[in-house]
């Protein structure tokens, strides 16, 4: 489904840009938007609930209130689904987390920004790993170009 | 801007630009405004993170990060998740 019935999603990810950039979020790419209609979250929910009964974890989650669905789904809780990625310098931010070895396995979370929403408006935003500049190198040194690193490796391959 | 070439031998233009960067700060009760507007939060505050709360709303802020998130998003949350940059449904 590309539109839901409350707002278009031109007019959703406009609202989403409006709340990031109060928050001075600007650096995002296109985002993927997801339109989330009735029959499908009904669906997946029920999908959902089949496997919890199948599992004694989820069952017993559900039990004690750690898990909570919703009765039945209507249009009053259609929303979108908008993710943006972040990008520095034209370059985009994995969203993916990584660890690095050569700094003693410090572990690095991937950047993003999610915002749902829905006939309310916002229902959920969520903000991590953002990066902003606090200084600029006014010399930037050059990335190896592919022949230097090609021959860099051909070097160390005929060494080894 | 960098401009490279991909089959091997050309001479390739590679300089990008480069900062140091660290993590983007954010202002507890700003965020805490643009959430809530003119509602009037419970506020708890913990060590590094802030939490605001007001009927199904919940705001869960710390100095890099932060979480606006309703009863509406907890139930779709249930089975829809944004996990390392892959959306699953």
């Amino acid at each position: 489904m590309d539109s839901l019935g409350f707002a278009s999603k031109e007019n959703a990810v406009q609202e989403a840009a409006h709340l990031l950039e109060q928050l001075g979020i600007r650096s995002l790419s296109e985002p993927l938007i997801y339109a989330l209609d009735a029959q499908t979250l009904q669906k997946e929910q029920d999908i959902y609930e089949k496997k919890i009964k199948e599992n004694e974890w989820l069952t017993d989650m559900k039990n004690t209130g750690k898990i909570k669905l919703k009765e039945e789904w209507t249009v009053a809780g259609e929303c979108y689904d908008i993710i943006f990625n972040v990008v520095m310098n034209g370059l985009p931010v994995t969203p993916t987390g990584y660890t690095m070895q050569q700094s003693g396995g410090v572990a690095v979370d991937g950047s993003r920004v999610e915002v749902i929403v829905s006939a309310d408006g916002i229902s959920y935003c969520s903000v991590y790993g953002l990066y902003e500049e606090v200084s600029k190198k006014t010399s930037p040194s050059p990335v190896l170009s592919l022949d230097e690193a090609l021959d860099a490796l051909s070097g160390n391959m005929s060494r080894s | 801007m960098p401009m490279r070439k991909s089959s091997m031998g050309e001479k390739q233009n590679s300089s990008y630009p480069s900062a140091e960067v660290r993590f983007k700060h954010f202002d507890a009760d700003q965020v805490r405004t643009v959430s809530f507007g003119d509602d009037n939060p419970e506020k708890m505050t913990g060590e590094e993170r802030t939490l605001y709360s007001k009927s199904d709303r919940q705001l869960n802020v710390s100095e890099s990060d932060f979480k606006y998130e309703t009863q509406l998003s907890r139930y779709v949350h249930e089975f829809v998740s944004m996990e390392e940059g892959v959306f699953r449904i």
